[in-house]
């Protein structure tokens, strides 16, 4: 194996949209199901009563006003109609009110920063950074104005721009779920889960927000730290104490954790509460717990749901549907572009299954944009660039990882890796001791299929160099993946069949 | 059910005040469910408006015994306030010219019943309502809507010099006189630092659809100066918000937000949801800025002032500087800087548009 595998490890990180699509995607709401009671107003009756006396525009307009506030718009549509027709004296401000009240409204689509697959073209998103910077010098104490300037600063890698916006939203609204969730998941983007975590215990709202919990729940886990508030979401999951598409995540954080922990039946349990009314996030993970000899499925109808382009690439990889999984990459990477986790697995699937260079290096520069530092994607571009033959810059990029200080389940990748650029430079025997190392890493003995993809890779270039120990390491990897139900090792196969042909083709010549 | 204070019209009171018309849409206030709007003349035929208490309207409450105490409770403490601010001269709140009782009898009143006493304030005669002012097709000059705002400004700090707050400073109760003065008007729903009423209890006291949001999700600050004349710093804000675009801001916000935010519907803290207000506030302001033209020499200042004095945030709220100064001592929300700003773009204004209308 040369790419590094995508998601070894999810965990139900927040998802970082901005304001307006998380607001859209209702994850703003109140938690609590209790329902409030609607007071009774004498002022709007007197209104009523005006109106049905006066049908003026005057009139109109208090009224529409009480009914936006108190709300009780639909009592007062004669008004509103009254306000929106064009040939009403109104002017154009209660106009445009009256129409985003019978619905005209164009609702607002969650932003677009028209990013396109392949290069990141950062000119949109420094227009978007114009936009916001005008808007906060209006409007400096909107919270959430800062956290959206501050995930663009993300988007482009500017971490100082980032790390200064956000901190100012942190000041404004410390006890906000949208500026908390979106300041963690930031903080745990530049490897500092602990400080997530921090952040999180230190807001009185986590004790409360299933959302927040759950966000505690997941950093804890990133961070290697236990949860404080892990038994908190517990007993409140127990008493039903939030609505379902509140506690979604918090089902699907708990369950991971159990996950980890071993307690399948308990896990399995949580996970399906979690996808009672879920986020496409919780779909997300309870898609890739599934993947985890959970005995989980998640019901294809909520794969359909807006948005959930995580959990179809998954579906799609686990399927081995390899040209959807690409593009559903492509399209979770325009969703979320703070995340390096669509472009490691669009860059996986490229490298591992198509062996397709170029696909490969556009994935993991875009990556690298917002994550220069990140050994998974500097492994994946080293392959990309000696995939397409330029096998000394792969050895550039690759030297500025050092493979012991980096994380556990990316040393396989990154010995591989080396193993791959010592065989396209001539050097089969490091080459060999290399893929040997990837393939007896510790990891391994966790994850059989890291093991299986090492020792395939390995077939593979030793197939394209044509060494006599050829024949042994095909056979030792079909050994190693028998009764492996990993969909890469058919692409795997059919790779090393084009490759011979390649070989006997060139030979023949 | 007719009750006596249906039966003004046409009557001469004791005090010799002549009843002349009801009103149905008054130039003065009716202020709250249980009073009506006249117009009556002077014993020298001066026009002016008497407002009637309806006591026997308390006695068809679902509690008689409560309802009459506590209409008693707010008729005191307005008549007690406006005589406050008549012997303190305030200038730019409506003065109270008498207050008497009139003992009615209800003709249809089953078996003809005992006389009914008409509880009554007698006020100088405005000319019109801000309300009626501002239409939503034509909106008041701009240097109209400053000067209305700079005397609205004066009558509410008039009113916190002796430590009441309005509470309820919405259009139809600042009135405009025939000097041109506006007055603050309706101190039914007042509060007075020290002194009970009976709307203490409740999160809002005057009219929800012009209240500041802390209110309206049930942040009730126990301080005096947070809760009472933070709101009122708001409602002159909301007050000028409503000059420019014809809506309260409190609508324009409301408006803004999620429906799932939105203060009918959300039962988290109000700091939870105080994120997406400011959003909302942000995008209602940027409604306020886009109704004021460009070229106005007043536009940043008057917009300045309407995003601090509408701050959601009640420790927001107000001028920085009085902030700053009076902070841990005093009123935080002293409106003095107001006025003189809105007095200075109220003259600039004028100027405006004047040089406007004479190109």
């Amino acid at each position: 194996m040369s790419i590094s595998q995508p998601d070894a490890e999810r965990r139900l990180l927040p998802r970082w949209r901005p304001s307006e699509a998380t607001i859209f995607a209702g994850e703003l709401a109140s938690a609590s199901t209790v329902e409030k009671e609607r007071e009774p107003d004498a002022h709007f009756e007197e209104r009523k009563l005006e109106w049905d006396r006066e049908r003026s525009i005057e009139v109109a307009a208090e009224l529409v006003a009480s009914g936006i506030v108190l709300g009780r718009l639909n009592e007062v549509e004669p008004a509103v109609r009254m306000l929106a027709d064009n040939a009403s004296d109104a002017n154009p401000s209660i106009r445009a009110v009256a129409r985003r009240a019978l619905g005209e409204r164009a609702v607002a689509p969650p932003e677009s920063l028209g990013l396109q697959p392949g290069r990141l073209d950062p000119t949109p998103v420094y227009s978007h950074i114009s936009a916001l910077r005008r808007h906060v010098h209006l409007h400096p104490r909107d919270a959430y104005a800062w956290v959206d300037l501050a995930r663009l600063y993300t988007i482009l890698g500017q971490t100082p721009s980032a790390d200064r916006t956000i901190r100012v939203a942190l000041e404004l609204a410390p006890e906000d779920r949208f500026v908390l969730r979106s300041a963690a998941r930031y903080l745990v983007h530049v490897d500092d889960p602990q400080a997530a975590q921090r952040l999180l215990n230190g807001a009185r709202a986590t004790r409360v927000d299933p959302w927040l919990i759950a966000a505690e729940i997941s950093v804890a886990q990133v961070a290697k730290r236990r949860s404080v508030t892990a038994s908190l979401g517990q007993r409140g999951l127990d008493h039903s104490q939030w609505a379902p598409r509140s506690s979604s995540e918090l089902a699907g954080a708990l369950g991971t954790l159990l996950l980890e922990d071993g307690a399948m039946q308990k896990a399995r349990q949580l996970f399906r509460r979690s996808l009672e009314d879920p986020t496409e996030n919780a779909i997300a993970q309870a898609q890739w717990a599934s993947q985890q000899s959970l005995g989980l499925i998640v019901p294809a109808p909520l794969l359909n749901r807006p948005a959930t382009y995580e959990a179809r690439a998954l579906r799609a990889r686990l399927e081995g549907l390899w040209d959807a999984a690409i593009a559903r990459s492509w399209e979770w990477t325009e969703f979320e572009p703070t995340s390096s986790r669509p472009l490691m697995m669009g860059s996986y699937v490229a490298g591992v299954v198509f062996g397709d260079g170029a696909t490969v290096l556009e994935f993991a520069e875009r990556g690298l944009y917002a994550e220069p530092h990140n050994a998974s994607l500097l492994n994946n571009k080293a392959v990309g660039l000696a995939y397409l033959g330029r096998v000394s810059e792969a050895a550039i990029i690759l030297a500025k990882v050092v493979i012991d200080t980096s994380p556990n389940f990316t040393q396989p990748a990154l010995y591989a890796t080396t193993g791959l650029l010592a065989f396209r430079g001539g050097n089969p025997v490091t080459g060999r001791e290399f893929y040997e190392r990837a393939a007896s890493h510790p990891y391994t003995q966790r994850d059989r299929s890291v093991r299986i993809l090492a020792l395939w890779h390995l077939a593979l270039e030793e197939a394209r160099a044509l060494t006599d120990q050829a024949d042994a390491a095909v056979a030792r990897a079909e050994r190693a993946s028998k009764d492996s139900k990993l969909a890469e090792v058919a692409a795997l196969r059919k790779r090393l069949d084009e490759i011979k042909s390649k070989t006997t083709a060139q030979r023949d010549q | 059910m007719p009750t006596a204070k249906d039966f003004l019209v046409g009557r001469t009171l004791s005090k010799g005040w002549k009843v002349t018309q009801k009103v149905t849409n008054p130039t003065g206030e009716t202020g709250g469910h249980f009073s009506s709007g006249y117009l009556v003349e002077s014993p020298t035929g001066k026009p002016h408006f008497l407002k009637a208490i309806d006591f026997e309207a308390a006695m068809r409450a679902k509690d008689p015994a409560r309802a009459l105490q506590a209409l008693t409770e707010m008729f005191n403490l307005e008549r007690d306030i406006l005589n406050l601010s008549k012997s303190k001269r305030m200038s730019h709140v409506v003065t109270v010219i008498e207050d008497g009782t009139e003992n009615v009898s209800v003709p249809d009143a089953p078996g003809g019943g005992p006389a009914q006493t008409v509880q009554y304030l007698i006020f100088e005669l405005a000319h019109e309502s801000l309300r009626h002012m501002v239409t939503v097709s034509k909106r008041l000059p701009m240097s109209q809507a400053l000067k209305a705002l700079h005397n609205v400004a004066n009558g509410l700090r008039q009113l916190h010099g002796v430590q009441v707050a309005h509470q309820d400073m919405k259009p139809s109760n600042a009135l405009r006189f025939v000097d041109g003065v506006f007055k603050v008007c309706d101190v039914g729903r007042a509060s007075m630092k020290g002194r009970a009423a009976p709307h203490d209890g409740l999160s809002v006291a005057g009219e929800r659809t012009y209240a500041p949001p802390e209110l309206l999700y049930g942040q009730v600050d126990p301080d005096f100066v947070v809760r009472r004349l933070g709101c009122d710093a708001y409602l002159l804000g909301s007050l000028a918000a409503f000059l420019i675009t014809g809506l309260p801001m409190t609508a324009m916000i409301i408006d803004e937000l999620d429906s799932a935010a939105r203060p009918t519907v959300w039962t988290g803290t109000y700091a939870a949801v105080l994120g997406q207000v400011r959003a909302a506030y942000a995008r209602a302001l940027d409604r306020v800025a886009n109704d004021i033209p460009t070229e106005a020499p007043y536009r940043e200042e008057l917009l300045q002032c309407i995003r601090q004095l509408c701050d959601p945030d009640p420790d927001l709220r107000g001028h920085p500087v009085t902030r700053a100064t009076l902070a841990g001592t005093g009123n935080v929300y002293d409106l003095e800087r107001y006025i003189s700003i809105f007095d200075r773009l109220a003259l600039e204004a004028g100027i405006h548009e004047r040089r406007k209308a004479s190109r």
